[in-house]
């Protein structure tokens, strides 16, 4: 046994030696930096591949904001699978960001406790004109949210090949004729259309729901965001239009309820899959794997209607040099910057200071069809709601639940949650 | 002397348990493979063509896992030195120097046995935070210090006579010096069962360092891990290669120790 | 005696407390005081970004009426019934086979082998394992289609998903009770068996009237130690489905950390907890005394 021991010990060290080789240079570089500067934290979401890491191209465009003021910047990117806990545990213990990256419905909680603060006093009436959608960050009458990123427009893309070679000539616009279309592709033995409802994040529903509930004439809320509205007559319409994609029709495979976004997109890339919904940053990837594609913005039923997100920077109250975290946002937000983020995750510009540069193939969805773009209202308690409607959602695709069993539970968890945070 | 009819029996159970051990190593091997190809389809193909270590490189430089393994490094090294120390010096009270109200306190750590970490989480969160520990690599050790060190070294220490120690106090031996000096090279056996155990639940531990941890410079390999599985979700080699890494130390040090490995968890079954 | 002889006297009588102490403060700063305060907290309405505020059983109220809490404590309870009985059984028969036919090098082999599984971690495994479970493309799914077998779609079918997640329970904890018991079959003395063998008694009724009950304080050991682990499995859903699809593989910690970190609801989630405690005590104690009601009849 004192030989294994001697041996362990010796591996151990030698794995450890190599490991402080590794990561000692780059410690070290690191705390002679910091020597006596200012540090601001920064949390982002991942957008890139890893082949363009996002802390990579933040730390790029945020250098010249480093040197101007003499501060360090630190960026941390925040995986999506637990978002809402890292700025739960974060904010909560002090060890949060200076500014952090919210969507709406995350950002009541954060407000009620006082735990953001408002961007106002340190927005000059120049800065506000420049910008296309202040409106949007503006909660209870302050500006609590800078919105960075606002489009990511969920479209649906189609593969031409495909469509091509089950005869499909024309690009349907109604839900009939998608249908119809998607029997084509079937015919050919090819998946006419794929839906991550197996994916984790409730996110999912403005790609697979939403948009369909929009189209039929439906609505999340109620105007006043007392009551669930997606019960109505038009959600039901647009939760059978699911049903009977996957379990009467059959154009949605069985295998959907176990697909991630990632594993949906993977499939069109392949050119194993004839529709898709996804955001328009994804386009750039679909052409890279040669895929031959187009869009369209979205279906019609009642009218057009289909996603946009709207998430925002928020400025923590915690911080300790607000002043220079809302300088740090405005830098973040100025042309130049989201010249190059969008190089990076291509989004429309967010202000006139900005060309547009994602792929002109979108110019189509930010500029003509517009107003189909709807974004989530800011409803208080409104992610619980979410997280619910969502779980329904799956129970309903799997058979589980008939479509009014799923809608009517969501409402009803849905009503008392809205009504206790009255 | 084995009849036909039993060698039969064996060679049947032989190949039914080859099968088991097969199905126990498949997944691994899987996950060797595909760490070492360019790959965003999950088929497996035993082709050793294009096999590299660009997905190792990829995570090392790209994604700092050189600073969580050194992170998970030293979280290790700090719960398995102070579980030793602490778990030791209780077992040697309860066991050897039997105090007042000493049976009912071990039936107290005896109970949270039972219980499931999970349900103080919230409060544990809370507290952590008050105490400012919150990204630290101690309170990711701390919590792993808990009752099953402190029975499982009782176990092993009923069986060092208590005449040793009565003998050394007689020769003016001082008392905390029978427990160093005596009883812990007694006991080495245990430690280093308990320190193989503590090595393996801290390196793998998943829930603690999700809550415990906000700043990513402070992750362990097991966080990093799940964040990586979670945003490239498709980049399967590299998943694999990140998997790999998490899995390497702790089988290495399996293959080495095998026997304390197997002894701690006899000892924790038999005697309890 | 004086009055410093008889502190002197209660000091070394009770000097062994000091060496506790450490230990003890752990326990009661990381278990004892945290499980109080889980209690506490149930009765309230606690977001942690603000201090709780009391709100009597509303909580409990709230998890009676929850359409989610009823799966959650449903699929926990199928996890156990699944997992328990097989592991328990296919590691005492994989033990117990290797112990009497194969104490040899390849004994040794198997035993290590299955034993792999054990000391890599549940996100790890969970990870691996949703790959190989892939409906399409997955390793799982492509043998199968060399025998000419459909895709099954293991992660995605409401009732099929959580018997997948105890496959891999399974797989991943068989190692480990199987070094138990092991450890336990080589402890019989062997007298019994040779006085056994003098008897003439077959295989079965050595196994049957030595074996197993010898084993029952083990047995014992790993039925109680898969219930607790039963109860706490949440990494291996985590990575796997993430409670879904739907509420197909929803556990009881799931929901706990799903309400308390992603929807900021940790009263209703402390509820859930204490629920939880309360669950794990009662089988606890239910397990304890099936298995000395039996000894004493056995007597």
């Amino acid at each position: 046994m004192k030989k294994r021991m001697k041996r362990l010990s010796c591996l151990m060290l030698a794995g450890m030696m190599t490991v402080s080789l590794l990561s000692g240079c780059g410690a070290e570089e690191k705390k002679e930096d910091t020597g006596g500067k200012e540090t601001l934290t920064l949390w982002m979401p991942p957008f890139g591949t890893e082949e363009s890491l996002d802390k990579e191209v933040w730390e790029n465009i945020l250098d010249p904001f480093e040197e101007e003021h003499n501060v360090e910047v630190s960026v941390e990117i925040i995986p999506w699978s637990n978002y809402e806990e890292k700025y739960l545990t974060g904010i909560s213990s002090g060890q949060g960001p200076d500014v952090g990256y919210m969507y709406m419905e995350m950002i009541n909680d954060y407000i009620e406790s006082e735990s953001i603060t408002p961007f106002d006093e340190y927005l000059t009436d120049e800065e506000k004109d420049n910008f296309y959608y202040l409106d949007k960050g503006v909660i209870e009458g302050k500006q609590y949210a800078m919105p960075i990123v606002v489009g990511s427009a969920r479209v649906m893309f189609y593969n031409k090949a495909l469509l091509d070679e089950a005869g499909v000539t024309e690009i349907p616009q109604t839900w009939e004729a998608f249908t119809d279309a998607c029997k084509k592709v079937a015919a050919t033995g090819k998946t006419p259309f794929l839906q991550q409802w197996g994916d984790k994040s409730k996110g999912a529903m403005n790609a697979m729901f939403f948009p369909y509930l929009w189209q039929a004439g439906g609505q999340i809320f109620n105007e006043d965001g007392t009551e669930a509205a997606f019960n109505s007559e038009a959600g039901l319409k647009a939760a059978k239009f699911l049903t009977d994609l996957k379990l009467k029709d059959g154009i949605l495979p069985e295998e959907v309820t176990s697909m991630s976004e990632d594993q949906v997109f993977s499939e069109f890339k392949k050119g194993n899959a004839a529709f898709v919904v996804g955001p328009t940053n994804r386009g750039a990837e679909f052409t890279e794997a040669g895929v031959e594609w187009d869009y369209i913005t979205s279906l019609q039923d009642q009218q057009m209607g289909t996603f946009a997100s709207a998430d925002s920077l928020v400025l923590v109250s915690a911080s300790k040099n607000k002043e220079l975290a809302a300088e740090l946002v405005k830098f973040m937000l100025s042309g130049p910057s989201m010249t190059e983020f969008h190089k990076m995750a291509p989004f429309p510009p967010i202000a006139k200071d900005e060309e547009y540069n994602d792929d002109p193939i979108f110019k189509g969805v930010y500029e003509d069809n517009k107003d189909s773009l709807i974004t989530l209202p800011a409803v208080k308690g409104s992610a619980a709601v979410y997280d619910n409607l969502y779980k329904n959602l799956q129970l309903m695709m799997l058979g589980e639940l008939s479509p009014e069993e799923a809608l009517n539970n969501s409402a009803e968890f849905a009503d008392s949650t809205l009504a206790q945070n009255q | 002397m084995k009849s036909k009819k039993e060698r039969l029996i064996s060679v049947i159970a032989g190949c039914i348990l080859i099968f088991f051990a097969l199905m126990a190593l498949f997944p691994f091997v899987y996950m060797l493979l595909t760490s070492l190809k360019q790959t965003y389809s999950m088929e497996l193909d035993f082709s050793l063509k294009g096999l590299s270590f660009q997905n190792f490189r990829t995570i090392f430089k790209n994604f700092e896992f050189a600073k969580y393994f050194m992170n998970s490094t030293i979280v290790v090294v700090i719960a398995c030195l102070l579980n030793a120390i602490v778990s030791s010096m209780a077992a040697y009270g309860f066991e050897k120097k039997k105090f007042k109200g000493s049976h009912m306190l071990f039936s107290v750590y005896l109970a949270t046995l039972m219980l499931p970490s999970q349900v103080i989480l919230i409060p544990l969160f809370g507290i952590i935070q008050k105490l400012h520990l919150i990204n630290t690599h101690l309170v990711l050790a701390l919590p792993v210090v808990n009752a099953f060190g402190v029975f499982l070294i009782r176990q092993f220490m009923s069986s060092v006579p208590d005449e040793l120690i009565e003998a050394a106090r007689i020769d003016g031996c001082r008392e905390f010096k029978i427990y160093y000096s005596i009883v812990l090279p007694l006991i080495k056996p245990v430690l280093v069962s308990l320190t193989v155990f503590t090595f393996i639940t801290t390196w793998n531990d998943f829930v603690w360092p999700l809550i415990a941890v906000t700043d990513s410079n402070k992750s362990t390999l097991t966080l990093a891990l799940a964040a990586l599985q979670g945003n490239y979700a498709t980049n399967y080699g590299l998943v694999m290669a990140a998997a790999t890494l998490v899995f390497l130390p702790p089988f290495l040090l399996y293959i080495f120790l095998q026997k304390q490995f197997v002894e701690g968890i006899a000892l924790s079954g038999v005697k309890g | 005696m004086n009055i410093q002889q008889k502190f002197r006297k209660i000091r070394k009588e009770n000097s062994g407390f000091l060496y506790v102490l450490p230990s003890f403060l752990l326990l009661l700063i990381f278990y004892l005081i945290p499980l109080v305060m889980t209690g506490y907290y149930s009765f309230t309405e606690y977001s942690v970004l603000k201090s709780p505020v009391w709100s009597g059983l509303d909580n409990y109220k709230n998890m009676l009426a929850d359409p989610f809490f009823r799966p959650a404590v449903r699929n926990t309870m199928i996890y156990t019934i699944l997992t328990v009985p097989i592991q328990t059984l296919l590691s005492l028969v994989v033990a117990s086979v290797i112990a009497s036919r194969f104490r040899n090098r390849f004994g040794r082999f198997l035993k290590s082998a299955l034993f792999v599984p054990v000391i890599s971690s549940m996100v790890l495994v969970g990870t691996v394992w949703k790959f190989m479970m892939a409906t399409k493309g997955g390793i799982i799914n492509q043998v199968l289609g060399w025998f000419g077998i459909d895709s099954v779609n293991w992660l995605g079918e409401y009732h099929l998903a959580l018997i997948s997640v105890c496959i891999v329970a399974i797989w991943k904890n068989v190692g480990y009770f199987l070094v138990i018991y092991y450890a336990g079959i080589m402890d019989i003395p062997a007298s019994l068996f040779e006085a056994a063998d003098v008897d003439g008694a077959t295989k079965w009724q050595k196994l049957r009237y030595i074996t197993i009950p010898y084993l029952k304080p083990i047995t014992y050991l790993v039925v109680t130690l898969g219930t607790i682990w039963s109860f706490q499995v949440f990494d291996l859903v985590y990575t796997m489905t993430g409670g879904g699809p739907g509420t197909a593989t929803v556990t009881m910690v799931m929901s706990i950390y799903q309400s308390g970190f992603k929807q900021y609801k940790m009263g209703y989630a402390s509820a859930m907890s204490f629920v939880l405690f309360l669950i794990v005590v009662i089988i606890s104690a239910v397990q304890k005394r099936v298995f000395s009601g039996e000894e004493r009849s056995a007597k």
